[in-house]
């Protein structure tokens, strides 16, 4: 017998409850190691394992309505993160965005300046501004569908 | 796309939530459909004609349709 919730409702809710849950925790864990300098590396990595797996379910779950919203955010979410991510990127090699600011927060959340944390930086600059813009498109589908 | 499903649910004296769990959908999805925000997939407007034991036709109209039968 399963332990899931027979109705999609509340089993879309626990998905969801759960994911919210994790990466609220994966956001605890950032901040701890960041503000107290805690080594949360290894519990962060094995927390992803769950994320992973829950993310194709509760997308499965969804209905149609919603996995549309949430392709639909995802799309113009990312359109607009790569638009971003091209624009600093061209003012950052030409000089026309100041390189101190970006170099300051490489260095507070990714442990110093040398070239491998600039390298991790970039590689997390990319992936927040989408997950950002993603919230954004989705905040603005949910006002307009209300 | 226009759509009778405020009107059926209420002669029902069902709730948007009452509708959505018969339908395996959210109450927002719900919401959506009967504001014409949103227009179901072929699946779930049978569902939903499935639901109210009507054809698809007697629930949904194009509006071009309804239009000109105004």
């Amino acid at each position: 017998m399963s332990v899931l919730p027979v109705s999609q409702n509340k089993r879309r809710a626990l998905y969801r409850n759960v994911m919210v849950g994790l990466i609220a925790l994966l956001g605890v864990l950032t901040l701890l190691s960041r503000v107290f300098g805690i080594d949360v590396h290894l519990v962060a990595m094995l927390m992803l394992v769950p994320i992973v797996v829950l993310a194709p379910l509760q997308l499965s779950a969804l209905d149609e309505a919603a996995k549309q919203a949430h392709f639909s955010a995802w799309y113009w979410g990312c359109m607009f993160a790569i638009v971003a991510i091209g624009v600093l990127a061209i003012g950052l090699q030409q000089a026309a965005i100041p390189f101190e600011p970006v170099a300051a927060f490489a260095a507070k959340w990714f442990s110093g300046v040398g070239p491998s944390s600039l390298f991790v930086a970039g590689l997390m600059v990319g992936p927040a501004l989408m997950v950002v813009s993603y919230l954004i498109f989705s905040v603005v589908h949910w006002l307009r569908m209300r | 796309m226009r759509n009778r499903l405020k009107v059926l649910r209420a002669e029902r004296n069902w709730s948007q939530a009452d509708l959505a769990d018969k339908l395996d959908v959210s109450r927002q999805s719900v919401n959506a459909i009967e504001t014409g925000k949103y227009d179901p997939s072929l699946p779930l407007a049978f569902k939903i004609a499935k639901v109210f034991a009507l054809t698809i036709e007697q629930i949904f109209s194009d509006d071009e349709v309804a239009q000109a039968a105004e």
